[in-house]
């Protein structure tokens, strides 16, 4: 027999056992330009992941897609039969909910002028549901992806880090000054897209070398016009060329992290020196990687060595992060969507608003009044955290038209911030806050505007919504104030009250009111109203 | 040995070292220490290892050498000198068989109640019965066919036995005409004969023979041989065991002889003109008749050991034992979560594996069962678990070597089966065996997913693992788990291989590996630190890594092996190979084993494998290495490894020139015998955990199958 006590605790662990709930399977999907792969992860409770199983198949869809603009049957078919194999493997964990998987699609489909069918075609017969990644969202997960490694490196409190993401159809650049993004752009620069654009010129051995490097720099000169002239803390590269020079240019001194890999930047153009002439199939003989590996090693190491170069980087440092590992830290993220992430937003959208000199004491206002009215009225809207941060965005940048011409200001607004890109962002998302920022005055949203009308019902409800509270909150806020104040609300039958304290003359407000007033008596059925109120005595509390 | 082959080369002929190693097996029948049951099944194996030997490496030697080839081997033999130095000592092998039975075994057994009898020996109620017999039941299915040199013969089948009969002339013809009997397939071979104590048998060839003019009614028969002829294996079976010539042979396939006659074997007391008849009608070359002194087909007489109520004529048995570290109590899950296992078969039980898989099927948290089945048993447990754990439900995924030689029939039979059940099947991978051993439970856990590995030398065969001296590793350590979703992730097709963490497959990994660690020794032994290498496997013929092996006892590596069958390096040769010792065990167990230690500066590397190494394994093959990490498994391995090298009592020395020299003890090697230490051993650590479990069970599949 045992022991009581024993016994105790043996119950007591099984039932600590039992009542640990299951972790959560989730999986990524990156059908890129090369290659398509499959990461299969598992959540624990401090929403850390832990990856099970590892998948690639190379194929050749960039190379259909930036040859020849699409891309072909016998293409689409294996790719059915990859995914096929993959949603059998994630049978097996019991993966198939859609809010368990994500499958994207990179840059060389944004390209492909059948994209649609191909995703179409895809997703019917794999049941995995594939999307187009826009590249906003691509620079996003990227980050999230490095974000862990970043920090356990403390390059967040680094005064500015350049981390690139070299891809066989694209690059991305993330620009971080103290750990928050404050530029995210994408070049069409790919390794792939590197071959395929010199091979098909008849290059090899030498003058190969001499087109590597000529396209390298270019790449790395539109890096530099991207990002302030200042002095870089550090270069942090990944990528399939990246993972290669990881293993042939390691420096001597390394860090704890075996996640990242510090490489001298003389040896990194050493080894570029030396892949750059050599054509893929000696590549493969010689270090024993796929084909698709060998079209792009040789590119990518020359854009790092270039880079760091031009960065006067000494030791770079080489992540193993993929983009799959953003989609799972983005799923793993999403049951408490870090406000971090919302935070970022927000500070790239201000960055924006700086840029075109929008005036900051104005539109902390209205942000302050559209989230407080936001929040009010969450019976009558019914919308979601999500649209509470692209309210968020329009009031920060609705009027930075008037940079452009103060007249129609608000129809600069939109196409400036629907051409802009917001850290964090799809650029559907963009489009609907372009939308929002746009009926901030004057007319209404209306069949008539194209830009309104394109939307599909449930956006253009969301942006009318959006649209009536920044008004209202527009026209509330006419003075400049050094900060936010609060508002109460009352509903009275069908009227929306927003009591103001302290404010000695509210003739303007009201008559603004009256105008852009009638979107949201229209949307939601209240009308709305401004009035003071006046501080009682301190003993009429009681 | 009366032979010697050339020191010249710095390789041993392939073939010579595997009729070396069926010498050594003839040894252990003709032990007087043993009992007679188990000097005849000694005896049967070196038989049936012949005959495959002559199917697969004799058939491609001819093949090579009918086209032409005379490019040599690695020793530097060209195909005609090695096909007559095997025919040489091929003879010298069955005139040893054949004596060993009639002078030594036959006698013994006699004694034991076992009692071949001749027709003359039989008493009147015997023959009756025997009469009975033939009238009855064979005579019905005989079909004598009439042959003759112009004519094209009948499709004899390899391996098995026919008479020739030699008739008179007819009335108006010229000269003796030919008929051939086959012997009925599914004929019991031994005739158990009535009236008598104890087993007394007649040979079915025997019976037909005394009733043979039943068959020719009217016509005189001069003479009745029995014969076997032995034809060329098919491409299937070649790519297994000649791996090595199958390039040559590829070239050559073209001019092939649709199953060529390479050995014809006949009883001694057959004619001069039957036998002439036989050699010019099968054009067989003198060299390839085996004029046999006595029954055909020693093989057969592996039944004979199966009898029951023979036990006295057998040796004791060896049962395997349970180890105290994973008590049957306790659900395998439980186990490995203590810490990884390391399982020495047939000494320690093979029950962990198997309940590994059971319980797998039956536990409502596993994922997914991924194995690899090659050569499994009829009936198996394995198969069965497997098959009700795709019926429940779970993801299970077979792959089925169906190149795994002579089984094929048997494979494809429950393969379907298990697919029915809903079972991925795969059938093998294009153009590589898959001889790896290995099998994962992927298992949901309330701290996560679990994956439960074992990695083994043998295959999943409960029935071979009591005869075959194997390795298992069993565990749930996370790299082990994360490496067997690579490896079948890979073969499934699903993904391009990416990189292990801790095993190494061929056809791409395992080769440089080995490479690398071999010249890691001998660079440490240049720069003056310790170094070594010990290892053991089945064969050894792969030429790039005994030129390794060799560099390497030149730099000074001391070097053990412990090689059981073909051994192509030549060892002890000064200058070339003075650091390097090649031993090998042949005793009850069939040792199959493959363990390689690299000393590694005092931190040894040791490893378990699929491999041997033969070019046929590293390059042709889907094979694990795995590092056996932890202290516990590691250590035993060591052990076990040690141990095997240590025996004194059934281990053979490789001389330089190829032969095998017994090894005795002596101050300071005391008298060990392996297989017994380990027997005991694993018989002290069960009794002293208290229990000592009977294993093995037999489990029978949920539902029965019918067999066709």
């Amino acid at each position: 027999m045992k022991e009581p006590l024993e016994q105790a605790k043996a119950v007591d662990a099984a039932a600590g056992a039992a009542a640990e709930p299951l972790r959560r399977l989730v999986a990524a999907v990156d059908i890129g330009s090369s290659a398509i792969r499959l990461d299969i992860g598992e959540i624990d409770a401090q929403g850390g992941v832990r990856v099970l199983e590892s998948l690639r198949h190379g194929v050749r869809l960039g190379k259909d897609v930036f040859v020849r603009g699409r891309i072909q049957q016998d293409t689409l078919r294996r790719c059915v039969a990859i995914l096929k194999n993959y949603a059998r493997l994630l049978a097996e964990y019991g993966v198939s909910r859609p809010d368990q998987i994500r499958a994207v699609a990179t840059s060389f489909a944004r390209e492909a002028s059948n994209r649609d069918m191909f995703v179409d075609r895809v997703s019917t017969a794999t049941g995995i549901h594939v999307r187009v990644l826009e590249e906003a969202e691509e620079a996003r997960l990227t980050y999230l992806a490095v974000r862990d490694i970043l920090e356990a490196d403390g390059l967040l409190n680094a005064r500015s880090v350049a981390v690139l993401e070299i891809g066989s159809g694209g690059t991305i650049l993330l620009y971080l000054k103290n750990g928050k993004v404050t530029v995210a752009q994408s070049f069409h620069g790919g390794v792939l897209r590197t071959r395929e654009m010199l091979e098909a010129g008849g290059g090899a051995g030498p003058r190969l070398k001499g087109l590597f490097k000529a396209y390298a720099s270019e790449l790395v000169e539109q890096i530099l016009q991207a990002i302030p002239r200042e002095k870089v803390a550090a270069l942090v590269v990944m990528g399939a060329g990246a993972r290669f020079a990881a293993e042939q240019a390691a420096g001597e001194e390394q860090g704890e992290d075996p996640r990242v890999t510090r490489a001298p930047a003389a040896r990194l153009a050493e080894l570029a020196d030396q892949l750059a002439p050599m054509p893929p199939d000696a590549l493969v003989r010689r270090y024993k990687m796929t084909f698709q590996d060998a079209t792009a090693v040789a590119p990518g190491v020359m854009t790092i060595a270039q880079a760091a170069r031009a960065l006067k980087i000494r030791d770079v440092r080489i992540v193993q992060a993929t983009l799959r590992d953003g989609l799972l830290r983005d799923m793993a993220l999403r049951e408490h969507r870090s406000e971090g992430f919302e935070e970022q937003v927000v500070y790239s959208a201000e960055m924006l608003a700086a840029r075109y000199g929008a005036d900051p004491a104005h539109y902390r206002n209205v942000e302050a009044a559209s989230l407080a009215l936001f929040d009010e009225l969450q019976e009558e809207h019914q919308l979601h955290g999500h649209e509470r941060l692209l309210l968020r965005c329009a009031a920060i940048l609705h009027d930075i038209g008037a940079h452009v011409n103060a007249r129609a200001h608000h129809k600069h607004s939109m196409y400036l911030i629907a051409n802009s890109d917001l850290f964090g962002l799809t650029r559907h998302d963009m489009q609907l806050v372009a939308t929002v920022a746009r009926y901030h005055r004057k007319a209404v949203p209306g069949p008539s505007h194209p830009e309104f009308a394109a939307l599909p019902l449930e956006d253009r409800m969301r942006v009318a919504k959006l649209a009536a509270i920044l008004r209202v909150a527009d026209s509330i806020e006419r003075s400049p104030r050094d900060a936010p104040r609060r508002l109460l609300f009352r509903r009275e039958a069908d009227r929306f009250v927003i009591l103001v304290r302290d404010m000695e003359d509210l003739t303007m407000e009201r008559l603004v009111l009256r105008t852009k007033g009638n979107l949201f008596a229209d949307v939601f059925g209240l009308v709305p109203d401004v009035r003071e109120l006046r501080a009682e005595p301190p003993g009429a509390m009681a | 040995m009366s032979r010697s082959p050339s020191l010249e080369s710095r390789f041993l002929n392939r073939e010579l070292s595997w009729i070396e190693f069926n010498f050594r097996v003839m040894e252990q029948a003709e032990d007087a220490t043993l009992p007679p049951l188990e000097r005849l099944k000694f005896a049967a194996i070196t038989a049936t290892n012949a005959d495959e030997f002559f199917m697969v490496r004799v058939g491609g030697l001819k093949q090579l050498q009918r086209a032409g080839v005379a490019q040599p081997d690695p020793a530097g033999m060209a195909p005609a000198a090695q096909l007559a130095a095997v025919s040489e000592r091929m003879h010298e092998l069955v005139a040893r068989q054949h004596a060993c039975l009639r002078k030594d075994i036959e006698p013994l057994l006699r004694k034991g109640g076992i009692r071949r009898l001749r027709l003359e020996e039989l008493n009147s109620a015997q023959r009756r019965h025997v009469e009975a017999q033939f009238h009855n039941f064979l005579f019905p299915v005989l079909s004598p066919v009439a042959v003759s040199l112009e004519d094209e013969w009948p499709l004899l089948a390899g391996l098995g036995l026919a008479l020739h009969v030699r008739l008179a002339p007819a009335a108006d013809g010229a000269g003796p005409r030919h008929a051939l009997v086959a012997l009925p397939k599914n004929a019991a071979r031994f005739l158990a004969l009535p009236g008598e104590s104890g087993f007394a048998y007649v040979l079915l060839e025997e019976v037909i023979r005394a009733q043979v003019g039943h068959l020719f009614p009217g016509v005189e028969v001069l003479d009745c041989a029995a014969f076997r002829i032995t034809r060329n294996a098919d491409m299937s079976v070649r790519e297994d065991l000649a791996g090595d010539l199958l390039d040559q042979m590829r070239e050559v396939l073209t001019e092939r002889r649709e199953s060529e006659c390479v050995r014809l074997e006949i009883e001694k007391r057959a004619s001069k003109e039957s036998q002439a008849f036989l050699r010019a009608a099968l054009q067989v070359d003198d060299a390839d008749v085996y004029a046999v002194p006595g029954p055909l087909d020693l093989g057969a007489f592996f039944r004979l050991a199966g009898l029951p109520g023979t036990d006295a004529l057998k040796t004791g048995n060896w049962s395997p034992q349970a180890v105290p570290e994973a008590p049957p109590t306790e659900p395998v899950f439980d186990t490995l979560k203590r810490g990884s296992l390391l399982l020495h078969h047939p000494y320690e039980s093979y029950d962990p594996v198997l309940r590994l898989v059971q319980e797998a099927a039956d536990d409502p948290n596993t994922l997914a069962i991924k194995q690899v089945l090659y050569r499994v048993s009829d009936n198996s447990p394995v198969v069965a678990a497997l098959m009700r754990a795709a019926e429940r439900g779970v993801h299970v995924t077979a792959l089925v070597e169906l190149k795994a030689r002579f089984d094929e029939e048997r494979n494809i039979d429950w393969a379907d089966a298990l697919a029915r059940a809903g079972a991925q099947v795969i059938y093998g991978v294009k153009g590589y065996k898959t001889h790896a051993k290995i099998c994962v439970v992927v298992r949901r856990e309330p701290g996560g997913v679990v994956r439960y590995v074992h990695y083994g030398t043998g295959n999943y065969n409960e029935k071979s693992a009591r005869i075959y001296s194997d390795i298992s590793f069993m565990t749930c350590e996370e790299d082990y788990g994360a490496d067997a979703s690579v490896f079948f992730n890979t073969i499934t097709g699903y993904s391009q291989l990416s990189k292990f963490r801790r095993v190494e497959a061929a056809p791409l990994g395992i080769r440089p590996r080995l490479r690398e660690l071999i010249e890691a020794e001998a660079e440490r032994c240049r720069q003056g630190e310790p170094a070594g290498i010990d290892a053991k496997m089945n064969s050894l013929a792969d030429p790039e890594l005994i030129e390794a092996l060799y560099e390497a006892s030149r730099a000074g590596v001391k070097i053990r092996l412990n090689v059981r069958g073909i051994c192509c390096l030549r060892p002890g040769v000064k200058g070339l190979s003075e650091n390097i010792e090649v031993r090998s065990i042949v005793d009850r167990h069939l040792e199959h084993a493959r363990i390689f230690r690299f000393h590694n500066g005092g931190d040894p590397k040791l490893f378990i494998a699929s491999a041997d190494w033969m070019p046929r394994n590293l390059d042709r093959r889907i094979e694990l290495m795995v590092p056996v990490e932890g202290r516990e498994a590691a250590d035993k391995l060591d052990w076990i490894l040690k141990t095997c090298l240590a025996d004194t009592a059934q281990s053979w020395r490789l001389r330089p020139d190829g032969s095998y020299e017994r090894r005795r003890p002596d101050a300071r090697h005391p008298l060990l015998r392996a297989q017994q230490a380990f027997q005991l051993r694993a018989e002290s650590r069960a009794e002293a955990a208290g229990r000592q479990v009977p294993v093995f069970e037999p489990q029978r599949p949920a539902e029965p199958r019918k067999s066709p």
